[in-house]
């Protein structure tokens, strides 16, 4: 890995200038939510491991990350962080979303994701009805996910394999 | 982020948003006369009592969507856990003012919404909530836009609002600029100390704990300070000032009794100014006996840092919101704090005042470059534009946010990454000397990862003997 600034690491600017190559992954907040001290350490984390990473930050508008998807070409994957237990309230647009701007990356939310301290299991499922591809249980998984789709990502773009940019979700970390 | 309101005219506005939402108006010399009529004691006059008496006040956090449910978990906390001041901790969609959103939950699906929504349900449905419990409630948030939310608190007949121009946008927004914020919050001070002018004595509760990870004593003091002596110009006499607890004993006494001596120089002397401690805000221990290992080590801390108040925990903070019964159970362990046989517990008092001798040089230097501008809205805003105040994680984007905390080996909290806080060499000699190792480098993740879980690191609980 090459070597990399503590401003580089932390930089929470939104647009950074993305060096060609690197595997892109847009970060997010919640709408309704302001918890951004995990966000900002995985941030800084999948930097040291070498991705780009546009943080879009707390509080951000589903709006706001899909054209920010738009945007960029090539983003491996959104992550949206929820903490303050309205993931489903905040994501419920997502379908809407995801079919106006024919959305074609992986979503994972990961985080709190319904309020109250006792679950009955089903807000992941709820989550992935409406469009989520990854739900985490454990920060760790989300490393995982993105080297696989990294990893597939790369065996697709293999011009003997003759692959497709598309990802076989299903086969993956999901849970 | 930020409505369009006139700087005199702060009720008025909530009055046109009543009116647009299709709900009656408040009258403004109504509710200051409810408030004047009020029977029950008010959180300054429950303050006053405890600091005299060297009691520690016990308030839980609690908000859910449904009136109905507010009204009965407000009941169990006030029954059951007897809480001496009450909480309605509003939604995150209000806090935010995300209206349409929060309307909308609140009539199809209060029970998805994480706090409540206050402006949805009114301030007549709320005073009337209220006006049902002994003990007074006090509105808990994050809102960088405050002022709908403290009209309505006032019409709803509270007396107590949290938050600040600093300490409610810095954790709370990403975007709202300082000096929008500081305006703000302005005017909710200028209210409160209008009303002051009135005998009615609004309790203002600055949120130092900030973003809630890792926060330096000093900064959580500086940040504080700043927002007292504003609100002090405009007129507020009552002030309390919280603090995160840490977790070491040492360093969080002495912030706490930093609290007390920074009020007695930068405060005016009838201005009453209360420290608060707020239980561990980091990642909490899942397991129960640890968790509520930390609320009773939140207890002692509070009892031995003189606090008036402290804002407690429960045992299921790691999954969520609590159950009533799991905040009742939280509410009772930490009325422990006021148990005197803690006192028999050995003080390090030579740890105690070398480090509040510290904290309280450090708030100095933080303060010393605003000070010298007359503590200005745009000095302020200046000083976060350099770096020279500064928070560890900030939500607002244009913060440097470039400070970079960490533990010392007894787990107190530290600076390893200056930034570009004024510190003097000595200052910064300390921090190093505490943390004694130099860290590797500032994108060490692994070590700033294993400070932040520090507190929830799971033990395994020894089993209880067993009587035969």
């Amino acid at each position: 890995m090459s070597e990399i600034s503590k401003l580089e690491v932390w930089q929470t600017a939104t647009h950074l200038e993305l060096d060609k190559g690197a595997p892109i992954v847009i970060l997010a907040v919640a709408p309704s939510d302001v918890h951004v001290v995990a966000n900002q350490i995985i941030a800084a984390q999948l930097r040291v491991k070498g991705y780009k990473v546009i943080n879009l930050g707390a509080a951000t508008p589903l709006q706001e990350v899909i054209e920010t998807w738009q945007s960029h070409s090539d983003v491996l994957a959104i992550a949206i962080g929820s903490v303050n237990g309205h993931a489903l309230q905040d994501l419920c647009d997502l379908p809407k979303l995801k079919q106006l701007y024919q959305v074609t990356c992986p979503i994972i939310v990961g985080g709190n994701l319904s309020i109250g301290a006792e679950k009955d299991g089903s807000e992941g499922q709820k989550l992935k009805d409406i469009g989520v591809d990854y739900i985490l249980t454990d920060v760790t998984q989300f490393f995982d996910i993105l080297d696989q789709l990294k990893n597939s990502k790369n065996r697709s773009e293999r011009p003997s394999h003759g692959g497709t940019h598309e990802f076989d979700h299903a086969q993956s970390l999901a849970v | 982020m930020g409505l369009d309101i006139q700087s005199d005219a702060l009720f008025d506005q909530y009055r046109t948003y009543c009116q647009q939402t299709g709900t009656e108006p408040p009258i403004e010399t109504e509710a200051i006369h409810y408030l004047k009529g009020l029977k029950t004691l008010s959180v300054h006059d429950l303050l006053t009592a405890a600091r005299s008496k060297g009691d520690v006040l016990v308030q839980p956090r609690c908000g859910v969507g449904e009136i109905a449910a507010m009204t009965q978990l407000l009941e169990t906390l006030s029954s059951k856990g007897h809480a001496d001041i009450l909480t309605l901790t509003i939604d995150a969609y209000t806090r935010l003012l995300q209206l349409e959103k929060v309307s909308d939950l609140a009539t199809n699906e209060p029970d998805s919404l994480n706090g409540f929504p206050l402006l949805s349900h009114g301030w007549q449905k709320t005073r009337q909530m209220c006006a049902s419990f002994n003990a007074p409630c006090q509105v808990r948030h994050g809102s960088p836009d405050p002022r709908l939310l403290f009209a309505a608190t006032v019409a709803s007949g509270i007396t107590s609002f949290e938050g600040g121009g600093l300490s409610y946008n810095i954790p709370y927004s990403k975007d709202t600029s300082i000096k929008d914020s500081l305006r703000y919050w302005q005017e909710v001070d200028t209210y409160s100390g209008n009303l002051a002018k009135q005998n009615i004595i609004v309790d203002r509760e600055l949120f130092g704990t900030l973003t809630a990870v890792l926060i330096p004593p000093c900064i959580a003091l500086a940040i504080t300070m700043i927002e007292a002596i504003l609100a002090a110009r405009e007129g507020v006499k009552c002030i309390s000032i919280a603090y995160p607890q840490s977790g070491n004993l040492s360093q969080d006494v002495a912030a706490l009794n930093c609290v007390t001596t920074l009020a007695r120089a930068f405060l005016p002397p009838d201005v009453d100014c209360f420290p608060v401690l707020h239980q561990f805000m980091g990642v909490f221990p899942q397991a129960r006996h640890n968790a509520e290992a930390l609320i009773v080590l939140g207890s002692i801390t509070a009892r031995l840092g003189n606090a008036t108040k402290v804002i407690n925990k429960t045992y299921q903070e790691a999954a969520g919101i609590p159950s009533s019964q799991a905040n009742v159970d939280g509410i009772l362990l930490s009325k422990t704090a006021n148990s005197w046989l803690y006192d028999l517990l050995p003080v390090p008092i030579d740890q105690i005042e070398e480090e509040q001798a510290q904290i309280y040089s450090e708030v100095l230097e933080l303060l010393a470059p605003i000070l010298d501008r007359d503590l200005s809205h745009d000095a302020i805003s200046d000083a976060f534009a350099t770096g020279e105040l500064d928070v560890p994680f900030s939500a607002n984007s244009s913060l440097h946010s470039a400070v970079i905390p960490a533990r010392s080996s007894s787990g107190g909290i530290y600076i390893s990454d200056f930034g570009n806080l004024p510190f003097s060499e000595k200052t910064k000699a300390f921090h190093r000397a505490r943390l004694n190792t130099e860290r590797s480098d500032a994108t060490d993740m692994a070590a700033i990862s294993r400070d932040i879980l520090y507190l929830a690191t799971e033990t395994t609980a020894t089993a209880a003997p067993q009587l035969s």
